[in-house]
């Protein structure tokens, strides 16, 4: 035989294709803004969503804001009607508490186990009340608040959380540490709804896609020394000052000085912090001025013309829709903008902290004494990437993100057949980029979907 | 243990009293101290005239240093300390360079070695002695005295090379002042440069330097300021007076080297530890700290 | 008010700029994005106006000549806080070195007193001669009086070899 008649006869033997059938079902890992928004074009077009969150409330991190630019809307009146529809949506099956566990299979039959973490409280039963925090006497650090607050070892996630069910904190509890046999909660709970028995569960189901929408985390500033953060009290992130801002927050919406309490007459802004830095991350995070003009602008409408507002900045990105006009907007409010980052901050001994910052235009050395220092903290790649990389087969970019499978072509698919990328797990970015993402890459699961079967095969 | 010691130029021509102290307490810890065959400068002062001759000097004192068999090598001197770690680093990122060197120094059959551990005195008492054994040594305690810590600029910098401790937050030669049982203040100028290279072109601007943290350190009602090297000393002890006269405040404030605290501390004798050089106000301090019941 | 014909006075890509760059050991140091964090922090600005990153910008475009005549790339302190917070990795000090190794190659404005620990290396092997130290009761001492062990000055050879090195590696 020659080499043609053999590979006729291989092409004749081997199966030219082998099929499997496309499930008509979703998994959406990570429930912010991004994961609700795909879950809900998903869930809207007549397929069938698992959400998997690992929080114990879906929201991430646009929940944490208070309001977002260029709009200034307030964003959980945006954010909540959205979560309320999760939660009710007869297409969506929202696992909160849950981790992804083990990932097999091929694009359109993908088989998920995930785990269910307890939460100590019947998510049935439970009917959001809160009198067992009240009676709890264990005070932990309050995640959602930044640690600017404390909530008990009961408590809700925020005050917005959905599902509207508390959760115990195992470490901290002392029943379930083990340091005491404590059942306030047990007893004031008048809908039987605290079950300290309640153990993880594992679901297993089979997606024809995956969609990672996992988020981002921020730069811990305690990494650069010099600008005083985790040494000097009126230093603070922007994520914290975020909080701050929240008439629901840990100040009720005043803004006050952390070490003395009272209300700050100058405030100073420092960008580009752990972002654009080869010593922490090279990325630009995209999102820092704008956040900056919007903070600042919220200071002057709740401080009023007396508080003096800059912000040192290397360079000023305001390229989105109505962005320009938003830094024109702040300038007109008399925010001050120093081109230049400060080289470190000092602090006196009543508080008052020292910035020297090169003005670049002046040509100056300007000294600032500020009575609050914000940093523009910027958004850093999560570290469980590295986990999520493994489970899914999902390369990172050299940046430490999510990888997609053509930066220009397809920036919401990853190079793994079936499994899709949104929102800032894939890069840094804003809301509005996240959401368009999010129906950009349900978009693309569909045309998956909507297939009745798939070659996995092919010669 | 035995260590190779490196002392550099100054503390050789006018900087007594580091050595002196130096080669007073460390043997209480059972270190042996091993001069080099030959004692020339490390370059530090150089770079700026010619970088390649100033990274062949510094390789040349490794190669001395290789010679003694010995892996570990003393160098009191933060400025030394620096170019000999950046001449380490530069060696090892640069094959070419290396060679270059490697050969210059073949002309005198010696030969460089990359696995000589330099050591500043901070970090060889505060990471190989250990403050502990330091405590035990402690006839004299400072309870109740405060100090001022000056580690000097380039023991600290660049931390993208291993230096003697961190950048923005040294402590360790604070945990060495507070073994002697005394207080080490944290203060907003800790980091700030004494000046000591200005000396070389700008002679006022460094001692202006030198008195404006000397001034600052006044406002903390101290005992004094502790350094530990030569160039700092040199500006803030030996050259106090000047840097009175340029920032026109009377300063008075008492200098030591650390190892010359450790050694009042260890009841050595004043004379050997070279109190006498010191310039600045330091009898108050050293009559009060021999006066303590011990 | 100044005029600046850059395509006339400067040369961002000529002669100087190559030499500058061959004396660094990686390109990154001059890949400055002007923060300005670095004169922000610098210690010998408030005194001398030393401007790190307007020397990185000027070498960048090629406005060297000026540099090297200027007595400006003397005032810096070697305190290594730019290239400590640089979040380029670039290096001032760095830069600055090389443009004074080329000052002094050229026989532009080098302080005197760099010289003379040159010569006094070439003498004596150390930077410095034996200072006159006096205690506070103005007894004059030597390492002698105090018990310390005479200096071992280096070899001729070493000497030799050293100028041999000056002359170029």
């Amino acid at each position: 035989m020659n080499v043609e008649q053999t590979v006729q006869l291989l092409e004749n033997e081997l199966p030219s294709k082998r099929e499997t059938k496309v499930e008509k079902s979703v998994l959406v890992v990570g429930g912010g803004i991004t994961g609700i928004q795909v879950s809900l074009d998903l869930a809207n077009a007549g397929f069938k969503v698992y959400l998997v969150e690992k929080a114990p409330s879906i929201g991430g991190r646009m929940a944490q804001l208070h309001r977002i630019y260029p709009t200034l809307d307030n964003s959980i009146n945006l954010l909540m009607p959205k979560m309320v529809e999760v939660a009710e949506h007869p297409n969506i099956n929202l696992l909160t508490n849950t981790e992804i566990l083990e990932v097999n299979g091929v694009a359109g039959n993908y088989k998920v186990a995930v785990i269910k973490k307890p939460r100590y409280v019947d998510e049935n039963k439970c009917s959001g009340c809160g009198a067992c925090i009240d009676v709890c006497p264990i005070y932990v650090s309050d995640r959602f608040n930044e640690g600017l607050r404390q909530t008990r070892a009961i408590s809700f996630y925020s005050p917005y959380s959905v599902p509207k069910v508390t959760t115990i904190n195992s470490e901290q509890c002392l029943r379930l540490s083990g340091k005491e046999n404590c059942d306030k909660c047990l007893k004031a709970c008048e809908a039987n709804a605290i079950n300290f028995e309640q153990k993880q569960k594992t679901f297993n189901f089979n997606v024809g896609a995956i969609i990672i929408c996992v988020g981002a985390d921020v730069f811990d500033a305690s990494k650069m020394p010099e600008l005083g953060y985790g040494r000097f009290k009126n230093v603070i992130s922007n994520i914290e000052f975020e909080r701050v801002l929240d008439d629901y927050g840990p100040t009720g919406g005043k803004i006050l000085c952390p070490q003395s309490g009272k209300t700050p007459k100058t405030i100073v802004f420092i960008s580009c912090v752990g972002c654009r830095d080869k010593r922490f991350y090279q990325h630009c995070c995209n999102v820092g001025c704008m956040v900056n003009l919007k903070q600042a602008i919220t200071v002057r409408e709740k401080l009023g013309d007396d508080a003096e507002i800059y912000i040192c900045f290397n360079d000023m990105r305001a390229f989105g829709k109505g962005y320009e006009e938003f830094y024109e907007k702040a300038r007109s409010l008399g925010v001050n903008f120093l081109a230049g980052i400060p080289a470190e901050v000092r602090s006196s001994p009543d508080g008052t902290l020292y910035v020297g910052v090169y003005e670049k235009t002046l040509n100056r050395l300007l000294e600032l004494h500020a009575d609050l220092v914000v940093l523009t903290n910027g958004v850093i790649p999560r570290e469980e990437f590295a986990k999520l990389s493994e489970l899914f087969h999902v390369p990172r970019s050299t940046d430490g993100f999510l990888q997609e499978a053509h930066s220009k072509l397809q920036p919401f698919e990853s190079p793994v057949a079936g499994i899709f990328l949104a929102g800032t797990c894939q890069g840094p970015k804003g809301i509005s980029e996240s959401v368009a993402q999010a129906s950009g890459a349900a978009a693309k699961a569909m045309v998956l979907l909507s297939k009745r079967e798939r070659a996995i095969l092919n010669h | 243990m035995k260590l190779a010691v490196f002392w550099g130029c100054r503390i050789l021509t006018s900087q007594y009293a580091y050595e002196m102290s130096t080669r007073q307490v460390l043997p209480q810890f059972g270190v042996e101290l091993v001069d080099l065959r030959e004692n020339h400068c490390c370059g530090n002062v150089v770079e700026s005239v010619n970088r390649s001759a100033s990274i062949y000097m510094a390789a040349r004192v490794l190669a001395l240093a290789n010679e003694t068999s010995l892996k570990d090598l003393l160098v009191p001197c933060s400025r030394c300390h620096f170019t000999l770690s950046e001449t380490q680093r530069l060696l090892a990122a640069d094959k070419k360079l290396e060679e270059k060197v490697t050969a210059l120094l073949d002309e005198e059959k010696l030969a460089y070695s990359s696995d000589i551990k330099v050591w500043h005195i901070v970090d060889f008492l505060h990471d190989t002695v250990g403050v502990d054994k330091i405590r035990e040594k402690v006839k004299i305690s400072l309870k109740g005295f405060r100090f001022a810590s000056h580690i000097g600029c380039q023991a600290v910098r660049p931390s993208y090379m291993k230096r003697v401790d961190g950048p923005e937050n040294p402590q360790k030669l604070d945990r060495l002042i507070e073994a002697l049982g005394a207080e080490s203040v944290e203060y907003n100028e800790k980091l700030d440069c004494c000046g000591a290279a200005l000396m070389l072109s700008h002679p006022e601007a460094g001692l202006s330097l030198t008195g404006s943290k000397l001034k600052a350190l006044q406002e903390l009602k101290l005992d004094g300021l502790v350094d530990s090297c030569p160039a700092g000393h040199m500006m803030f002890d030996t050259k106090q007076e000047e840097a009175t006269a340029i920032i026109g405040s009377k300063l008075s404030m008492p200098v030591f080297y650390y190892t010359q605290l450790l050694g009042l501390a260890m009841q050595i004798e004043t004379k050997e530890l070279g109190l006498q050089l010191n310039k600045s106000p330091i009898e108050k301090i050293s009559e009060k700290i021999a006066n303590v019941d011990g | 008010m100044s005029l600046t014909d850059l395509t006339l006075m400067a040369k961002p890509n000529g002669e100087l700029y190559k030499k500058v760059l061959g004396k660094l050991a990686k390109t990154e140091l001059l890949e400055c994005f002007q923060c300005s964090k670095c004169t922000g922090g610098c210690t010998a600005f408030k005194l001398l106006e030393l401007i790190p990153h307007e020397i990185i910008k000027l070498v960048k475009l090629g406005f060297i000549e000026n540099l090297i005549e200027s007595g400006i790339i003397w005032t810096c302190v070697s305190c290594l806080q730019c290239t400590e917070r640089c979040p380029q990795r670039a290096s001032p000090y760095h830069v600055i070195t090389s443009l004074r190794n080329i000052a002094v190659e050229r026989q532009a404005k080098v302080p005197e007193a760099y010289l003379k620990a040159v010569s006094q290396i070439l003498e004596t092997g150390l930077m410095q001669p034996i200072e006159k130290v006096t205690t506070k009761k103005m007894e004059t001492v030597d390492r002698e009086k105090l018990n310390l062990p005479k200096i071992k000055y280096p070899s001729e050879e070493f000497k030799a070899i050293f100028l041999k090195a000056l002359e170029g590696i």
